[in-house]
Protein backbone atom coordinates (compact mmCIF):
# COMPACT_ATOMS: atom_id res chain seq x y z
CA UNK A 1 0.00 0.00 0.00
CA UNK A 2 1.88 3.33 -0.75
CA UNK A 3 1.76 5.96 1.31
CA UNK A 4 1.42 9.35 0.99
CA UNK A 5 2.97 11.96 3.05
CA UNK A 6 2.43 15.38 2.68
CA UNK A 7 3.67 18.09 4.75
CA UNK A 8 2.50 21.88 3.35
CA UNK A 9 4.01 24.98 4.53
CA UNK A 10 2.96 28.17 4.94
CA UNK A 11 4.28 30.44 2.48
CA UNK A 12 5.09 33.80 4.29
CA UNK A 13 6.23 36.55 2.13
CA UNK A 14 8.93 39.08 3.11
CA UNK A 15 9.79 42.14 1.34
CA UNK A 16 13.20 41.11 -0.02
CA UNK A 17 14.01 41.48 -3.64
CA UNK A 18 14.46 37.43 -4.42
CA UNK A 19 16.59 38.47 -7.61
CA UNK A 20 19.49 36.93 -5.83
CA UNK A 21 17.93 33.58 -5.14
CA UNK A 22 16.91 33.20 -8.95
CA UNK A 23 20.31 33.91 -10.32
CA UNK A 24 21.68 31.32 -7.50
CA UNK A 25 19.79 28.73 -8.96
CA UNK A 26 20.59 29.61 -12.43
CA UNK A 27 24.28 29.30 -11.87
CA UNK A 28 23.49 25.87 -9.95
CA UNK A 29 22.07 24.85 -13.55
CA UNK A 30 24.43 26.57 -15.67
CA UNK A 31 26.81 24.41 -13.44
CA UNK A 32 25.54 21.16 -14.01
CA UNK A 33 23.49 21.28 -17.52
CA UNK A 34 26.61 20.58 -19.61
CA UNK A 35 27.20 17.12 -18.02
CA UNK A 36 27.25 13.59 -19.30
CA UNK A 37 24.40 11.44 -18.20
CA UNK A 38 22.36 15.58 -17.82
CA UNK A 39 19.72 16.65 -20.21
CA UNK A 40 19.21 20.07 -19.86
CA UNK A 41 16.08 21.71 -21.68
CA UNK A 42 15.46 25.68 -21.29
CA UNK A 43 11.86 26.65 -22.35
CA UNK A 44 10.88 30.18 -23.14
CA UNK A 45 7.37 31.58 -22.27
CA UNK A 46 6.19 31.29 -26.02
CA UNK A 47 5.78 27.70 -25.80
CA UNK A 48 4.14 27.01 -22.90
CA UNK A 49 0.75 27.24 -22.51
CA UNK A 50 -2.00 26.63 -20.24
CA UNK A 51 -3.76 23.19 -20.15
CA UNK A 52 -7.28 22.55 -21.21
CA UNK A 53 -7.59 25.68 -22.78
CA UNK A 54 -7.96 25.46 -26.41
CA UNK A 55 -8.95 29.64 -26.29
CA UNK A 56 -5.65 32.13 -25.21
CA UNK A 57 -7.68 34.30 -23.33
CA UNK A 58 -6.17 37.37 -21.05
CA UNK A 59 -6.20 35.40 -18.02
CA UNK A 60 -3.90 32.78 -19.25
CA UNK A 61 -2.08 35.32 -21.13
CA UNK A 62 -1.90 37.17 -18.04
CA UNK A 63 -0.76 34.20 -16.01
CA UNK A 64 2.15 33.12 -18.68
CA UNK A 65 3.60 36.92 -18.84
CA UNK A 66 4.68 36.49 -15.32
CA UNK A 67 7.16 33.65 -16.46
CA UNK A 68 10.36 34.46 -18.18
CA UNK A 69 11.95 31.48 -18.27
CA UNK A 70 11.42 27.36 -17.47
CA UNK A 71 14.32 25.33 -16.79
CA UNK A 72 14.75 21.63 -16.69
CA UNK A 73 17.93 19.77 -15.50
CA UNK A 74 17.65 15.99 -15.17
CA UNK A 75 20.14 14.36 -13.59
CA UNK A 76 20.49 10.89 -14.54
CA UNK A 77 20.84 7.91 -11.64
CA UNK A 78 24.26 6.32 -13.12
CA UNK A 79 25.21 10.18 -13.77
CA UNK A 80 28.75 10.58 -11.17
CA UNK A 81 31.44 13.10 -10.48
CA UNK A 82 34.45 11.05 -9.92
CA UNK A 83 33.31 8.56 -6.84
CA UNK A 84 30.13 9.88 -6.02
CA UNK A 85 26.46 10.25 -7.93
CA UNK A 86 26.17 13.66 -9.24
CA UNK A 87 22.38 13.96 -7.81
CA UNK A 88 23.86 14.01 -4.80
CA UNK A 89 26.39 17.24 -5.83
CA UNK A 90 23.49 19.38 -6.98
CA UNK A 91 21.06 18.27 -4.64
CA UNK A 92 23.76 19.50 -1.91
CA UNK A 93 24.32 22.71 -4.11
CA UNK A 94 20.78 23.09 -4.30
CA UNK A 95 20.20 22.81 -0.40
CA UNK A 96 22.51 25.21 0.34
CA UNK A 97 20.27 27.90 -1.42
CA UNK A 98 16.76 26.38 -1.11
CA UNK A 99 16.82 25.85 2.25
CA UNK A 100 17.66 29.39 4.20
CA UNK A 101 14.91 31.93 5.09
CA UNK A 102 14.70 33.17 1.00
CA UNK A 103 12.69 30.07 0.01
CA UNK A 104 9.72 28.53 0.93
CA UNK A 105 9.36 24.79 1.11
CA UNK A 106 5.55 24.61 -0.33
CA UNK A 107 5.06 20.89 -0.78
CA UNK A 108 6.36 18.10 0.13
CA UNK A 109 5.30 14.68 -1.09
CA UNK A 110 6.21 11.37 -1.42
CA UNK A 111 4.54 8.38 -3.09
CA UNK A 112 6.00 5.12 -2.63
CA UNK A 113 9.62 5.74 -4.33
CA UNK A 114 9.03 9.44 -6.05
CA UNK A 115 9.42 12.51 -3.52
CA UNK A 116 8.50 15.94 -5.16
CA UNK A 117 8.93 18.49 -3.24
CA UNK A 118 8.35 22.35 -4.69
CA UNK A 119 10.34 25.17 -3.03
CA UNK A 120 9.31 29.08 -3.84
CA UNK A 121 11.00 32.05 -3.00
CA UNK A 122 8.99 34.37 -0.60
CA UNK A 123 9.09 37.41 -2.43
CA UNK A 124 7.00 36.73 -5.37
CA UNK A 125 9.68 38.28 -7.80
CA UNK A 126 11.96 35.20 -8.24
CA UNK A 127 11.48 31.60 -8.78
CA UNK A 128 10.00 28.26 -8.62
CA UNK A 129 11.74 24.85 -8.17
CA UNK A 130 10.62 21.22 -8.36
CA UNK A 131 12.25 18.91 -7.37
CA UNK A 132 11.14 15.69 -8.35
CA UNK A 133 13.60 12.12 -6.97
CA UNK A 134 12.69 8.76 -8.38
CA UNK A 135 14.82 5.86 -8.92
CA UNK A 136 15.78 6.65 -12.15
CA UNK A 137 16.59 10.41 -12.08
CA UNK A 138 16.92 13.34 -10.09
CA UNK A 139 14.68 16.41 -12.29
CA UNK A 140 15.12 19.82 -11.22
CA UNK A 141 11.95 21.91 -12.86
CA UNK A 142 12.78 25.92 -12.74
CA UNK A 143 10.03 28.26 -13.46
CA UNK A 144 11.40 31.90 -13.49
CA UNK A 145 9.88 35.37 -13.12
CA UNK A 146 7.05 37.08 -11.12
CA UNK A 147 6.01 34.18 -9.18
CA UNK A 148 3.17 34.91 -7.52
CA UNK A 149 -0.25 32.99 -5.79
CA UNK A 150 -1.75 33.00 -9.07
CA UNK A 151 1.49 30.78 -10.34
CA UNK A 152 1.96 29.03 -8.05
CA UNK A 153 -1.83 27.99 -8.41
CA UNK A 154 -1.87 27.49 -11.62
CA UNK A 155 1.51 25.27 -11.64
CA UNK A 156 0.12 23.18 -8.70
CA UNK A 157 -3.35 22.29 -10.11
CA UNK A 158 -1.21 21.35 -13.19
CA UNK A 159 -2.01 24.24 -15.65
CA UNK A 160 1.25 24.36 -17.14
CA UNK A 161 2.18 22.02 -19.66
CA UNK A 162 4.27 22.89 -23.36
CA UNK A 163 2.70 23.14 -26.25
CA UNK B 1 24.64 49.70 -18.48
CA UNK B 2 21.14 49.04 -20.18
CA UNK B 3 20.30 45.93 -22.00
CA UNK B 4 19.97 47.65 -24.90
CA UNK B 5 23.59 49.06 -24.33
CA UNK B 6 25.42 45.53 -23.78
CA UNK B 7 23.56 44.07 -26.89
CA UNK B 8 24.65 46.75 -28.98
CA UNK B 9 28.00 46.14 -27.94
CA UNK B 10 27.99 42.52 -27.90
CA UNK B 11 26.91 42.53 -31.68
CA UNK B 12 29.93 44.66 -32.24
CA UNK B 13 32.43 42.41 -30.23
CA UNK B 14 30.69 38.95 -31.32
CA UNK B 15 32.40 38.18 -34.66
CA UNK B 16 35.46 38.30 -32.90
CA UNK B 17 34.72 36.50 -30.21
CA UNK B 18 33.36 33.66 -32.40
CA UNK B 19 36.40 34.02 -34.79
CA UNK B 20 38.82 33.04 -31.68
CA UNK B 21 36.14 29.92 -30.24
CA UNK B 22 36.32 28.82 -33.78
CA UNK B 23 40.33 28.26 -33.81
CA UNK B 24 39.86 25.45 -31.39
CA UNK B 25 35.97 24.12 -31.10
CA UNK B 26 35.63 22.16 -34.24
CA UNK B 27 32.60 21.03 -36.19
CA UNK B 28 31.37 18.95 -33.10
CA UNK B 29 27.79 19.68 -32.24
CA UNK B 30 29.03 22.42 -29.92
CA UNK B 31 29.69 25.34 -31.88
CA UNK B 32 31.67 28.40 -31.22
CA UNK B 33 28.47 30.77 -31.51
CA UNK B 34 27.20 28.25 -28.50
CA UNK B 35 30.26 28.69 -26.78
CA UNK B 36 30.09 33.04 -27.13
CA UNK B 37 26.31 32.93 -26.78
CA UNK B 38 26.58 30.83 -23.33
CA UNK B 39 29.20 32.64 -22.37
CA UNK B 40 27.32 36.26 -22.91
CA UNK B 41 24.02 35.18 -21.38
CA UNK B 42 26.03 33.75 -18.07
CA UNK B 43 27.62 37.07 -18.27
CA UNK B 44 24.78 39.12 -18.38
CA UNK B 45 23.51 37.44 -15.65
CA UNK B 46 26.58 37.57 -13.26
CA UNK B 47 27.68 40.30 -10.92
CA UNK B 48 31.15 40.70 -12.77
CA UNK B 49 28.74 42.96 -14.92
CA UNK B 50 28.48 45.82 -12.45
CA UNK B 51 32.74 46.47 -12.47
CA UNK B 52 33.02 46.60 -15.91
CA UNK B 53 34.00 49.76 -17.45
CA UNK B 54 34.34 49.47 -20.96
CA UNK B 55 34.26 47.15 -23.76
CA UNK B 56 37.63 45.69 -23.83
CA UNK B 57 36.96 44.49 -20.00
CA UNK B 58 33.84 43.31 -21.59
CA UNK B 59 35.46 41.52 -24.16
CA UNK B 60 38.04 40.54 -21.50
CA UNK B 61 35.06 38.86 -19.36
CA UNK B 62 33.14 37.18 -22.05
CA UNK B 63 36.33 35.08 -23.09
CA UNK B 64 36.75 34.07 -19.96
CA UNK B 65 33.64 32.13 -19.74
CA UNK B 66 34.23 31.15 -23.04
CA UNK B 67 37.78 29.89 -22.14
CA UNK B 68 36.99 28.30 -19.07
CA UNK B 69 33.28 26.56 -20.05
CA UNK B 70 35.64 24.80 -22.62
CA UNK B 71 38.30 23.75 -20.38
CA UNK B 72 35.65 22.48 -18.21
CA UNK B 73 33.79 21.02 -20.80
CA UNK B 74 37.36 19.37 -21.71
CA UNK B 75 37.69 17.89 -18.58
CA UNK B 76 34.33 16.20 -17.82
CA UNK B 77 33.17 15.79 -21.25
CA UNK B 78 35.23 15.28 -24.51
CA UNK B 79 32.19 14.20 -26.82
CA UNK B 80 30.82 17.70 -27.17
CA UNK B 81 33.87 18.65 -29.15
CA UNK B 82 34.41 15.19 -30.80
CA UNK B 83 34.20 16.43 -34.74
CA UNK B 84 32.32 12.88 -34.67
CA UNK B 85 29.75 13.26 -32.44
CA UNK B 86 26.99 13.76 -34.87
CA UNK B 87 24.25 11.15 -33.28
CA UNK B 88 21.84 14.02 -32.24
CA UNK B 89 21.61 16.44 -34.61
CA UNK B 90 19.19 17.40 -36.60
CA UNK B 91 20.91 19.78 -39.61
CA UNK B 92 23.84 18.90 -40.85
CA UNK B 93 26.62 21.44 -39.36
CA UNK B 94 29.01 22.59 -41.70
CA UNK B 95 31.77 20.95 -42.16
CA UNK B 96 35.20 22.62 -41.37
CA UNK B 97 37.01 23.06 -44.53
CA UNK B 98 40.71 22.38 -44.76
CA UNK B 99 42.22 25.33 -45.93
CA UNK B 100 45.29 25.90 -47.41
CA UNK B 101 46.99 28.63 -45.58
CA UNK B 102 49.58 28.57 -43.22
CA UNK B 103 47.43 27.88 -40.31
CA UNK B 104 46.12 24.88 -41.01
CA UNK B 105 49.42 23.05 -39.67
CA UNK B 106 50.02 25.46 -36.69
CA UNK B 107 46.28 25.00 -35.68
CA UNK B 108 47.45 20.92 -36.10
CA UNK B 109 50.42 21.54 -33.80
CA UNK B 110 47.88 23.87 -31.54
CA UNK B 111 45.55 21.04 -31.23
CA UNK B 112 48.33 18.82 -29.53
CA UNK B 113 49.31 21.07 -27.20
CA UNK B 114 46.94 20.85 -23.33
CA UNK B 115 43.98 23.02 -23.52
CA UNK B 116 45.30 25.67 -21.22
CA UNK B 117 48.29 26.03 -22.83
CA UNK B 118 46.75 26.25 -26.14
CA UNK B 119 44.53 28.79 -25.35
CA UNK B 120 47.59 30.89 -23.69
CA UNK B 121 49.14 31.34 -26.93
CA UNK B 122 46.08 31.69 -29.15
CA UNK B 123 45.16 34.69 -26.62
CA UNK B 124 49.05 36.04 -26.67
CA UNK B 125 49.66 35.36 -30.45
CA UNK B 126 46.83 35.91 -31.62
CA UNK B 127 44.59 38.14 -30.15
CA UNK B 128 47.20 40.37 -28.30
CA UNK B 129 46.54 40.24 -25.11
CA UNK B 130 49.07 41.48 -22.73
CA UNK B 131 50.10 38.97 -19.82
CA UNK B 132 47.48 40.52 -16.66
CA UNK B 133 44.49 40.45 -19.23
CA UNK B 134 45.39 36.62 -20.06
CA UNK B 135 45.53 35.68 -17.01
CA UNK B 136 42.38 37.21 -15.70
CA UNK B 137 41.10 34.99 -18.80
CA UNK B 138 42.30 32.15 -17.99
CA UNK B 139 41.64 32.87 -14.05
CA UNK B 140 45.38 31.95 -12.92
CA UNK B 141 48.15 33.99 -12.37
CA UNK B 142 50.65 35.90 -14.17
CA UNK B 143 53.49 33.83 -13.25
CA UNK B 144 51.42 30.78 -14.50
CA UNK B 145 50.46 32.30 -17.83
CA UNK B 146 54.64 33.01 -18.82
CA UNK B 147 54.33 29.41 -17.82
CA UNK B 148 51.96 27.90 -19.76
CA UNK B 149 53.20 30.10 -22.97
CA UNK B 150 57.12 28.94 -22.85
CA UNK B 151 56.15 25.14 -22.73
CA UNK B 152 53.65 25.81 -25.14
CA UNK B 153 55.96 27.83 -27.66
CA UNK B 154 58.87 25.21 -26.72
CA UNK B 155 56.04 22.39 -28.03
CA UNK B 156 55.52 24.03 -30.91
CA UNK B 157 59.51 24.24 -31.51
CA UNK B 158 60.06 21.01 -31.14
CA UNK B 159 57.13 20.28 -33.64
CA UNK B 160 58.26 22.21 -36.50
CA UNK B 161 61.99 21.47 -35.96
CA UNK B 162 60.82 17.52 -36.29
CA UNK B 163 59.06 18.09 -39.48
CA UNK B 164 61.51 20.64 -41.31
CA UNK B 165 64.13 17.76 -40.44
CA UNK B 166 61.59 15.20 -42.53
CA UNK C 1 58.15 50.12 -39.23
CA UNK C 2 61.53 49.31 -37.98
CA UNK C 3 62.98 46.28 -39.34
CA UNK C 4 65.31 44.08 -37.32
CA UNK C 5 67.82 42.44 -38.59
CA UNK C 6 68.98 38.29 -38.19
CA UNK C 7 70.89 39.31 -35.20
CA UNK C 8 68.59 41.07 -33.43
CA UNK C 9 65.51 38.13 -34.36
CA UNK C 10 67.93 36.02 -32.74
CA UNK C 11 68.27 37.28 -29.38
CA UNK C 12 64.28 38.18 -29.21
CA UNK C 13 63.23 34.22 -30.54
CA UNK C 14 65.17 32.97 -27.50
CA UNK C 15 63.67 35.62 -25.33
CA UNK C 16 60.30 34.45 -26.95
CA UNK C 17 60.35 30.83 -26.19
CA UNK C 18 61.18 31.49 -22.41
CA UNK C 19 58.01 34.30 -22.92
CA UNK C 20 59.66 37.38 -22.01
CA UNK C 21 59.20 39.18 -24.92
CA UNK C 22 57.00 41.72 -25.02
CA UNK C 23 53.68 42.71 -27.68
CA UNK C 24 55.90 45.11 -29.63
CA UNK C 25 58.92 42.73 -29.46
CA UNK C 26 56.41 39.90 -30.77
CA UNK C 27 55.23 42.22 -33.36
CA UNK C 28 58.65 42.77 -34.85
CA UNK C 29 59.19 39.05 -34.75
CA UNK C 30 56.21 38.90 -37.15
CA UNK C 31 57.44 41.38 -39.43
CA UNK C 32 61.02 40.06 -39.54
CA UNK C 33 59.33 36.30 -40.67
CA UNK C 34 56.97 37.95 -43.32
CA UNK C 35 59.43 40.34 -44.73
CA UNK C 36 61.15 37.51 -46.78
CA UNK C 37 64.43 38.07 -45.84
CA UNK C 38 65.16 35.30 -43.06
CA UNK C 39 68.65 34.18 -42.58
CA UNK C 40 68.35 30.14 -42.82
CA UNK C 41 68.93 29.50 -39.16
CA UNK C 42 65.39 31.43 -38.71
CA UNK C 43 63.85 29.43 -41.28
CA UNK C 44 62.22 26.67 -39.55
CA UNK C 45 60.19 29.42 -37.47
CA UNK C 46 58.89 31.21 -40.81
CA UNK C 47 55.48 29.11 -40.94
CA UNK C 48 54.84 29.44 -37.01
CA UNK C 49 55.21 33.55 -37.25
CA UNK C 50 53.22 33.41 -40.68
CA UNK C 51 50.57 31.78 -39.48
CA UNK C 52 49.99 33.89 -36.51
CA UNK C 53 50.00 37.10 -38.40
CA UNK C 54 47.81 35.56 -41.07
CA UNK C 55 45.33 35.23 -38.53
CA UNK C 56 45.73 38.56 -37.06
CA UNK C 57 44.96 39.84 -40.30
CA UNK C 58 41.90 37.84 -40.27
CA UNK C 59 40.64 39.18 -36.91
CA UNK C 60 40.95 43.05 -37.93
CA UNK C 61 38.57 42.27 -40.85
CA UNK C 62 36.09 40.20 -38.96
CA UNK C 63 35.70 43.39 -36.40
CA UNK C 64 33.53 46.07 -37.84
CA UNK C 65 35.33 49.33 -37.00
CA UNK C 66 34.28 50.21 -33.55
CA UNK C 67 32.70 54.25 -33.09
CA UNK C 68 35.55 56.34 -31.63
CA UNK C 69 33.83 56.39 -28.29
CA UNK C 70 33.71 52.68 -27.98
CA UNK C 71 37.15 51.12 -28.95
CA UNK C 72 39.23 52.68 -26.40
CA UNK C 73 43.07 53.07 -26.21
CA UNK C 74 45.06 50.84 -24.02
CA UNK C 75 45.85 52.20 -20.71
CA UNK C 76 43.88 54.80 -21.60
CA UNK C 77 42.57 57.17 -18.28
CA UNK C 78 39.34 57.41 -20.21
CA UNK C 79 36.42 55.81 -18.21
CA UNK C 80 33.01 55.39 -19.69
CA UNK C 81 30.39 55.50 -17.35
CA UNK C 82 27.47 53.25 -18.10
CA UNK C 83 24.00 53.94 -16.48
CA UNK C 84 23.86 51.36 -13.80
CA UNK C 85 20.36 49.76 -13.44
CA UNK C 86 18.66 49.67 -9.88
CA UNK C 87 18.13 46.04 -8.39
CA UNK C 88 14.40 46.24 -9.06
CA UNK C 89 14.71 46.69 -12.65
CA UNK C 90 17.24 44.19 -13.10
CA UNK C 91 14.77 41.40 -12.28
CA UNK C 92 12.84 43.15 -15.86
CA UNK C 93 15.75 43.39 -17.69
CA UNK C 94 16.54 39.93 -17.04
CA UNK C 95 13.93 38.82 -18.95
CA UNK C 96 14.15 41.78 -21.66
CA UNK C 97 17.94 40.40 -21.99
CA UNK C 98 16.65 36.64 -22.65
CA UNK C 99 14.62 37.81 -25.50
CA UNK C 100 16.44 40.29 -26.71
CA UNK C 101 19.52 38.49 -27.31
CA UNK C 102 19.10 37.23 -30.64
CA UNK C 103 18.85 33.23 -31.03
CA UNK C 104 17.64 32.97 -34.27
CA UNK C 105 13.90 32.40 -33.22
CA UNK C 106 14.77 29.44 -30.98
CA UNK C 107 12.97 29.83 -27.70
CA UNK C 108 14.06 26.17 -27.41
CA UNK C 109 17.58 24.75 -25.94
CA UNK C 110 18.02 21.42 -25.66
CA UNK C 111 21.29 20.15 -23.99
CA UNK C 112 21.82 16.12 -24.14
CA UNK C 113 25.26 14.92 -22.44
CA UNK C 114 26.61 18.42 -22.56
CA UNK C 115 25.71 18.93 -26.80
CA UNK C 116 23.40 21.21 -27.92
CA UNK C 117 20.74 19.52 -30.14
CA UNK C 118 18.96 21.14 -32.15
CA UNK C 119 16.07 19.50 -32.65
CA UNK C 120 13.46 21.00 -31.56
CA UNK C 121 10.77 18.25 -31.40
CA UNK C 122 12.99 16.11 -29.26
CA UNK C 123 13.01 19.33 -26.81
CA UNK C 124 9.34 19.42 -26.87
CA UNK C 125 9.01 16.10 -26.17
CA UNK C 126 11.36 15.83 -23.27
CA UNK C 127 10.16 18.81 -21.95
CA UNK C 128 6.52 17.32 -22.02
CA UNK C 129 7.41 14.11 -20.47
CA UNK C 130 8.63 15.96 -17.56
CA UNK C 131 5.91 18.28 -16.30
CA UNK C 132 3.87 15.54 -16.72
CA UNK C 133 5.98 13.37 -14.71
CA UNK C 134 5.41 16.21 -12.09
CA UNK C 135 1.83 16.87 -13.02
CA UNK C 136 0.68 13.30 -12.44
CA UNK C 137 2.50 13.26 -8.89
CA UNK C 138 0.62 16.33 -8.04
CA UNK C 139 -2.74 14.91 -9.14
CA UNK C 140 -2.15 12.30 -6.42
CA UNK C 141 -1.57 14.73 -4.01
CA UNK C 142 -4.87 16.42 -4.79
CA UNK C 143 -6.76 13.55 -4.48
CA UNK C 144 -4.71 12.44 -1.51
CA UNK C 145 -4.23 15.43 0.64
CA UNK C 146 -8.91 15.12 0.18
CA UNK C 147 -8.54 12.03 2.33
CA UNK C 148 -5.37 13.25 4.56
CA UNK C 149 -7.46 16.15 5.70
CA UNK C 150 -10.35 13.99 6.92
CA UNK C 151 -7.81 11.65 8.56
CA UNK C 152 -6.40 14.26 9.92
CA UNK C 153 -10.08 15.82 11.69
CA UNK C 154 -10.80 12.33 12.75
CA UNK C 155 -7.23 12.14 15.19
CA UNK C 156 -8.13 15.59 15.75
CA UNK C 157 -6.94 16.33 19.91
CA UNK C 158 -5.66 12.80 20.73
CA UNK C 159 -2.15 13.42 18.95
CA UNK C 160 -1.48 16.59 19.81
CA UNK C 161 1.37 17.66 17.10
CA UNK C 162 -0.72 17.42 14.01
CA UNK C 163 -2.79 19.54 15.83
CA UNK C 164 -0.71 22.30 14.67
CA UNK C 165 -0.56 20.78 11.20
CA UNK C 166 -3.95 20.87 10.99
CA UNK C 167 -4.50 24.23 11.31
CA UNK C 168 -1.63 24.79 9.28
CA UNK C 169 -3.39 22.50 6.10
CA UNK C 170 -7.01 23.95 6.45
CA UNK C 171 -5.69 28.09 6.93
CA UNK C 172 -3.27 27.75 3.77
CA UNK C 173 -4.76 27.86 0.15
CA UNK C 174 -3.94 24.72 -0.37
CA UNK C 175 -7.78 23.68 -0.01
CA UNK C 176 -8.22 26.80 -2.09
CA UNK C 177 -6.29 24.97 -4.80
CA UNK C 178 -7.98 21.82 -4.94
CA UNK C 179 -10.54 21.47 -7.34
Amino acid sequence: MKKVLIIVLAAILCPYIAMAQAKQIHLILDKYEKRKKVESIIISPAVLQMAGNGNYNASTKELLSKISEMRIVNVKEDAVEGTTPLRIIIRDDLDKVLISPKFSRVLKMQDGEELLELFVTKESDGVLVFLATSPKEFAVISIFGNIDKSVINAVMTGGIKVK
Amino acid sequence: MTSQEFNILVGKLRPRLVHFANGFVKGGAATAEDMVQDAVIKLWRSNELQEIRNPEALTVQILRNVCLDYLKLKKNNMDALNPNFRIYTEADPSAVLESKDEMCNVNGYLAQLPEDQMLAIRLRDIMGYEMDEIAKILGTSEGNVRTLLSRARQKLREKLMSKWKQ
Amino acid sequence: METIDSKRAGDLLERYFEAETTLREEELLRDYFSNGDVSPEHAVYIQLFCAFSEEREKLNVTSPALPEMIMPVRNSTRKFHFRWMSVAAAAALAVFAFLMIPEKGDSLKLIIDGVNVRNRELALTKADLHLEQVNSLLVRFRDGSNKQIDNMNKIGDALSPFKSLEKILTQTTVSDRLE
